[in-house]
């Protein structure tokens, strides 16, 4: 027994004399490796059906355009210019010596087989890019410019082209069953994977043979799995790691109330501003404007962030993300009770009503809140909750008098896909539809428009739709990050349309 | 013996067919739709048709199942992850180190502490040593595991920052998944030996040993602790077999890639084939380690060695048939 003792104690003391340090790590330092933790799982394959992969897709890969966090302007890594040679072609001039990972250049052969094949295969851009005629595009002798005929007039236009830039030649011999696709990249952009080990980590280098000429601060960047916001923390204060993507709203408050060294923290939409939904066929109350406003100023947007969300959110002031093109902050409502019951009382509802709010287990907090809200002024919600599959069903099928809905453009930059949830005939969800015509013939002409004129008419769409209160936008859920900023510069930008890219130039 | 090993790896085979059908089966009327999981908010009804279609949800369930059964006993293959599409199988093997390391060193630390443990506390019966080890054994059972992982994880990582909080890059990322995975066996197999023990030291045969003047050491190691060891062996099969499954806690808590955590997010995402693959596959594993334990108890008593090599009654006819012929001649 003693010996086993003496042999434990032993143990313990060589290895209190070793482990000393913790892992990886380089806060404090200004070195070219940067290890990123976070929430979500980094590993996942790189074959071309991830679609909205975040994490090292950005690296990896480019995007036809992207939005400039920095400007709002749209730029492109890949394109020397893009315009509409005439109302029914688009025109891509491709840049000379753009490379993918294994060094074959990029074509509009390539651009083609991108989007074409996200029509084929019904992806979630599907639909708009359906308003291109792949089949009779065309690429000139040198493989740099691509003529694109579609069949509107400018068409949902340049934002439409915004999935990751595939590799045709690498595509057709590599099936997206291939293992290969676990950790080899096809992109443009100027880094590959180098490791993955699934549901732990993954690990990108700048490639020797990257074509741009940018300087990139980082040789490697490494993004680090943590199951448990706990560890990701404690392992962020140790300095294991020099981003945390994740944090919850105390770590946030705590950095945030300056209790934190050299951390910077920040708020960033995930890209779905959440309305709540009025089906005007089947509660009477909601075709009157009056009413909708008045609900929209009973909901008091604070407490329903800090309800739903323990306050990691923000009211983005329009229907649809900050991070969609064209994008325009237009106001929010005032939280006045008063005014809500005066609306009310004048629309001929000074009794109040009632309705059912179908909805499920994510939004049940939100939904007890709105329910307190609103019974201030009058109205008696029913709660009608449930699991997220069962109730999604029922929302498709119509019944439901108000739901949750998320205005989302799955990080693809295109407003369209977050409102045309709010037209009728819709192919999306009843209880969203709006039953005016003037509304839908507004949606309507925002296709075939060149960009100038069609910026134009998606903020008239967004500014409709925030004074008529088609329906009450409310909220965005909001990732809280942080960073050491003696690692990364002060105003950093990480996330690009939503994806965090992580692409920080010298 | 090697008829015996054979008879039970061909027992095997009906008992993870069973295994496979009674696994799917679940799985197929578990309430919750994959393809609707993994359209989550881009569901349109044609995007869901065609996934249907492409994951083979629209086939009847005895199509299903027949299909499922002949692509593994024919080439092995559990099929894709709905997730990510890859092979299960090789998630399986990918996921399998960190499982196995973290299984197979906590169990054999936790029997190296609890057995010397148990018997220290066995032969100094109600003396301070086994009310100092029952104590301990109350306590430790009694603390919630997740409990103990965030408490070890602010002392070793937060306060002394001795260890990393998550993930196994270094092997100091395994050090606390262990720690945490050593208790649970530790106490019930120091219990089990103790109790075991204490019944053994009071049989007639120990008795006889000490009265022949047989050293203590030797009455206990080499006489007593055969006898009492074969419950504490089948204890450490069973937390073998629990071990190689993962610990879904401990796997979580620390962002350890294994094969507890694989098939966490696998029932989260509704990813049948992942959790069929990984409940058919600890199956196996559980199968494997049943007999190992039973070869075990052959190797500690004579009497199981002898029943199962069936060489007890041929030797007993043996000496029966010389003697006879003895008294003949």
């Amino acid at each position: 027994m003693k010996k086993y003792l003496a042999l434990f104690l032993a143990l313990v003391m060589v290895f209190a004399c070793t482990a000393c340090t913790n892992t990886g790590g380089n806060a404090g330092t200004t070195s070219r490796t940067l290890t990123i933790g976070t929430n979500n799982d980094v590993t996942i394959p790189f074959d071309n059906t991830n679609a909205t992969n975040v994490n090292g897709l950005g690296l990896c890969y480019d995007r036809l355009t992207y939005l400039d966090p920095y400007t709002g302007e749209r730029v492109s890594n890949v394109l020397d210019d893009w315009y509409y040679e005439d109302n029914l072609h688009l025109v891509l001039e491709i840049k000379d010596g753009v490379t993918f990972t294994d060094g074959t250049a990029l074509t509009g052969e390539d651009l083609i087989y991108t989007y074409s094949d996200e029509v084929a295969r019904g992806g979630n851009n599907a639909n708009n890019l359906s308003n291109f005629d792949w089949d009779n595009a065309t690429v000139s002798a040198d493989g740099l410019t691509v003529t694109i005929p579609t069949f509107e007039e400018y068409a949902p236009g340049i934002v439409s082209l915004n999935s990751w830039i595939e590799n045709k030649a690498f595509d057709d011999v590599h099936s997206v069953d291939d293992e290969i696709w676990w950790d080899t990249v096809q992109g443009t952009g100027p880094y590959y994977c180098v490791e993955q080990v699934g549901g732990a980590y993954s690990t990108y280098a700048l490639r020797d043979n990257y074509w741009g000429s940018e300087e990139y601060e980082f040789d490697t960047i490494t993004f680090k799995y943590y199951s448990d916001l706990t560890a990701l923390f404690i392992d962020y204060e140790n300095g294991a790691i020099d981003v945390a993507l994740n944090i919850g709203s105390y770590n946030y408050e705590q950095i945030t109330s300056g209790n934190a060294k050299d951390t910077i923290a920040k708020l960033e939409g995930d890209g779905n501003p959440i309305s709540l939904c009025l089906d005007y066929s089947r509660v009477e109350a909601w075709n009157n404007p009056l009413v909708r406003q008045a609900v929209a100023y009973a909901i008091d947007v604070d407490s329903l962030g800090v309800a739903g969300f323990e306050g990691l959110y923000k009211n983005n002031g329009s229907v649809i993300p900050e991070t969609a093109s064209y994008y325009e902050y237009v106001g929010e409502y005032e939280f006045n009770l008063d005014k809500a019951r005066a609306l009310l009382a004048e629309a001929g509802y000074a009794d109040g009503f009632s309705f059912t709010l179908l909805t499920y287990e994510k939004y049940e907090d939100m939904a007890v809140a709105l329910q307190d809200m609103l019974k201030q002024i009058g109205i008696t919600v029913e709660l009608d909750l449930g699991q997220f599959m069962p109730q999604l069903k029922r929302m498709l099928a119509g019944e439901a008098d108000a739901i949750f809905l998320n205005g989302t453009t799955d990080n693809n930059g295109e407003p369209s896909l977050a409102y045309n949830k709010f037209i009728t005939p819709t192919d999306n969800v009843p209880a969203a539809s709006v039953l005016d015509a003037g509304w839908n013939a507004l949606i309507a002409s925002s296709y075939s428009l060149d960009a100038a004129a069609r910026e134009k008419v998606v903020h008239e769409i967004q500014e409709s739709f925030y004074e008529n209160v088609w329906q009450v936008a409310l909220l965005e859920k909001c990732e809280a990050w942080c960073y050491y900023d003696n690692v990364l510069s002060a105003d950093f930008e990480a996330y690009v349309g939503g994806v965090p890219t992580f692409r920080v130039l010298k | 013996m090697a008829k015996y090993i054979l008879k039970r790896f061909l027992w095997m085979i009906p008992i993870l067919l069973c295994v496979i059908i009674v696994v799917f089966t679940v799985m197929y009327f578990t309430p919750g739709d994959p393809a609707m999981a993994i359209l989550g908010n881009s569901y349109t009804p044609e995007s869901y048709e065609a996934k249907v279609r492409e994951l083979g949800l629209d086939k009847p369930y005895i199509v299903q199942l027949g299909n499922y059964l002949i692509n593994i006993v024919t080439k092995f293959d559990f099929g894709k992850s709905y997730m990510n599409n890859r092979s299960v199988t090789t998630q399986i093997l990918e996921r399998l180190q960190p499982t196995l390391i973290i299984g197979a060193v906590s169990v054999l630390l936790s029997q190296l502490i609890a057995i010397p443990v148990g018997i220290t506390a066995a032969t100094h019966h109600g003396k301070i040593q086994d009310y100092t080890v029952s104590s301990l054994c109350i306590i430790l059972a009694a603390i919630p595991g997740f409990l103990l992982a965030v408490f070890l994880m602010l002392l070793f990582c937060l306060k002394l920052n001795w260890l990393p909080a998550a993930g196994i890059t270094n092997w100091y990322g395994y050090i606390l998944p262990i720690v945490c995975s050593i208790f649970g066996p530790l106490v019930s197999s120091c219990r089990m030996t103790r109790s075991s023990m204490l019944e053994v030291i009071r049989k007639d045969y120990i008795r006889t040993a000490r009265a022949k003047g047989v050293s203590e050491h030797d009455v206990i190691h080499k006489h007593a602790l055969k006898n009492a060891l074969i419950p504490v062996l089948t204890m450490l099969g069973m937390h073998l077999g629990g071990a190689m499954g993962g610990s879904i806690l401990v796997e979580t808590i620390f962002t350890v890639p294994g094969l507890g955590i694989l098939m966490k997010n696998a029932i989260y995402n509704l990813d049948y084939p992942v959790v069929e693959g990984c409940v058919i596959f600890v199956s196996f594993i559980m199968s494997l380690l049943m007999l190992l334990t039973d070869l075990a108890y052959a190797a500690v008593d004579p009497r199981v060695r002898d029943q199962i090599t069936g060489g007890g009654k041929k030797k007993r006819r043996k000496k029966a048939a010389q003697s006879m012929e003895g008294i003949a001649a």
